[in-house]
């Protein structure tokens, strides 16, 4: 027990060497420098083009990493004698302490690590895990933060990753594919529906005239189903695109006297991604 | 020498940019504004503290004439002698509409866009014939044969259709605007030849048009104003003749008066007292100087309107409406909103068009949030 205490005590510094107020200035610092990131980059981005934005906006979890990592190496050598045998001795002891104590904590700051290499989500992408849907607000060193249609802020760890799939709408692009979704009986002229609803979409203001518009036609039990595929301006105008073409392929329905099949399926509620 | 009013196509315009150093300073002071929290652009374009009254009409009519109609004529009569088929992009600051809208001689080879379409109509039945005939035309504004909406684009695509199977000679205009969203949406469109323009006025032109006047005396800080100036006026208005009149006439002060001592003293002239002074004497602010105003701070929905409005090409606001689907009064509402930031302003026939001094700003807000514009 001895030897344990007099290890613990060569691998520490002194107490009165340790520059405790040097410490806490690097803590303040590299606390302040987070936030001053996370408050000043997306102001920044948003006084930048979109292309160039949604590469900006990601940079926040990979610089708060960059400088929760240099501030704890700056820290370390303060604390103990940093000889090779002590700094094994602490890694190991934290290792240790770690697998036992936060099992589920090191391994979602394992996988924020991964997801920040790796980006399956990024600040901004539209994303989809465990069937939340939602945009990601924050990525942090533990977890990811989504904001839903609903406004609803919803937290998962990292780790997720580790079990569930992420499924992301944009993956760093400026916009996303909408799919607006409509069953009619079968008895109309199809093609001219679908020229009729690919006008709907042409005509839309929100849409992104780049990129293509497509309508999907197929038959199925109850009638034949329309899918008009296209991409808004910007993913945040998602749904404002969708109730757009919704609402003026309800005009185009009605004014070309076709009626709508009973569509079966049932929408499941709690920030559902718009279909696809 | 080449005219500076003339048609190039679009392949081959240069545009006229500011130096970087100046765009990278712009955009600081963007962002300074934003992060600031600053709401809205300035509401005076042109804060003064050089004691100067604006210029009254008259004065400012005889120094900043309309774009001269005959290099203009020239430049399109030209266009039309050497090629069979040809589309005119007219710009927005409604610089060429003279000469396109009615400079042609003959009254009856132009095709205007009827006044109303029943929704979901194809063309009327005279357009039809016209188009049949082989003889000369020039079908106006294409953006109004068919609003943005699914019920007016019946006519726009028959008229494309029948433009690109027709015999005869023809020529058509469109907004940048209007074309850019033509040419990626509807098949018709992509069958049409490539479109020209008016080339951007660089300094020398703009100098030419607006800066020499004999019986005025031009003055700016330190002297008369020389080509860095007009090359100055040319980058803020991106070479487009509309807009370098706008920024022109806000540049130009009444000379009544002198100038206040603190700007005196900081252009380091030395006036004397016993000069006589000329009543008619006009100063010149610098056109940097100027503080144009900026879409910072509209919504998303502003946006939408103002896309609509280049879309449309001075569209009357029932038709704005039509377009973004809205109602009449809320579209109003907005406009007069717009107009209130002196991004937006009537015509004399209550139609809307986007102010000329806020052209460049705008166009370049609409393109960074991804709208497709002239060079999309």
């Amino acid at each position: 027990m001895n030897e344990t205490s007099q290890a613990l005590v060569d691998i520490l510094r002194d107490a009165s060497q340790i520059p405790w107020l040097r410490i806490a200035a690097i803590l303040v610092g590299a606390w302040l420098l987070v936030r001053a990131l996370a408050w000043a980059l997306p102001r920044a981005a948003e006084a930048l083009p979109a292309g160039v934005r949604v590469r900006l906006l990601p940079l926040v979890p990979a610089l708060r990493l960059a400088i929760t990592l240099v501030a704890v190496l700056w820290i370390v050598p303060l604390v103990i004698s940093p000889t090779p045998q002590n700094l094994v001795a602490v890694l190991g002891a934290l290792g240790i302490a770690l697998g036992f104590a936060f099992k589920d904590y090191a391994a979602s700051l394992v996988a924020g690590v991964v997801a920040v290499s790796e980006r399956p989500y990024r600040q901004g992408d539209w994303i989809q895990i465990q069937g939340w849907y939602g945009e990601v607000r924050t990525v942090g060193l533990r977890a990811v933060q989504l904001v839903t249609p609903e406004d609803d802020v919803v937290t998962f760890p990292h780790a997720v990753l580790w079990t569930d799939g992420v499924a992301n709408a944009n993956d760093g692009e400026r916009t996303l594919q909408v799919v607006a979704r409509l069953w009619l009986e079968a008895d109309h002229d199809g093609a001219r529906m679908r020229d009729r609803l690919r006008e709907v979409a042409w005509t839309s203001p929100w849409l992104d005239v780049t990129r293509p518009v497509e309508v999907i036609v197929r038959e199925e039990p109850w009638g034949t189903r329309y899918d008009v595929k296209a991409y808004p301006l910007e993913a945040r105008d998602q749904f404002q695109f969708l109730s757009d073409l919704t609402v003026r392929s309800k005009e185009v329905v009605a004014m070309e006297g076709a009626r709508y099949a009973i569509a079966p399926p049932a929408p499941t509620g709690r920030g559902e991604r718009p279909p696809r | 020498m080449d005219s500076p009013w003339r048609l190039l196509p679009v392949a081959e315009i240069e545009p006229v940019q500011p130096a970087a150093e100046a765009r990278a300073r712009s955009w600081l002071r963007e962002l300074a504004a934003r992060l600031r929290g600053e709401p809205r652009s300035p509401v005076d374009p042109t804060p003064s503290r050089d004691r100067l009254g604006p210029l009254d009409e008259a004065r400012l009519a005889r120094l900043v004439p309309d774009p001269p109609l005959a290099p203009q004529r020239a430049a399109f009569d030209a266009l039309r002698g050497r090629t069979r088929r040809a589309i005119v992009l007219r710009p927005d600051d409604g610089g060429w509409d003279a000469v396109l809208d009615g400079a042609s001689e003959v009254a009856a080879e132009r095709l205007k866009p009827p006044d109303a379409l029943p929704p979901g109509s194809g063309l009327p039945d005279a357009v039809r014939a016209r188009l049949a005939d082989p003889t000369p035309l020039h079908a106006l504004r294409l953006e109004r044969w068919g609003v943005r909406h699914h019920d007016g684009l019946a006519a726009l695509r028959e008229l494309l259709a029948l433009l690109a199977d027709r015999d005869g000679p023809w020529t058509a205009d469109a907004g940048p605007w209007a074309w850019a969203w033509m040419r990626h949406v509807l098949p018709e469109a992509r069958g049409l030849p490539s479109p020209v323009a008016p080339a951007p006025l660089n300094g020398e032109a703009l100098q030419a048009w607006l800066g020499d006047r004999d019986t005025l005396r031009l003055r700016g800080r330190g002297g008369a104003p020389d080509e860095a100036t007009f090359r100055a006026l040319a980058e803020r208005a991106r070479g487009e003749a509309g807009v370098a009149a706008a920024i022109w006439r806000a540049c130009l002060r009444d000379g009544a008066e002198r100038p206040s001592p603190d700007e005196a003293e900081a252009s380091g002239e030395e006036e004397d007292a016993d000069e006589p002074r000329e009543p008619g004497t006009v100063w010149v602010r610098h056109p940097n100087e100027l503080v144009l105003p900026v879409p910072r701070t509209v919504t998303r929905r502003e946006l939408l309107l103002l896309h609509a409005v280049l879309l449309h090409g001075r569209p009357a606001v029932p038709a704005l409406a039509r377009a973004l689907d809205r109602e009449i009064h809320e579209t109003e509402v907005e406009v007069s909103t717009l107009i209130d930031q002196r991004l937006l302003a009537w015509d004399d026939d209550r139609r809307v068009r986007p102010a000329p001094l806020a052209l460049p700003a705008i166009r370049a807000r609409l393109e960074s949030e991804a709208f497709a514009g002239e060079a999309a």
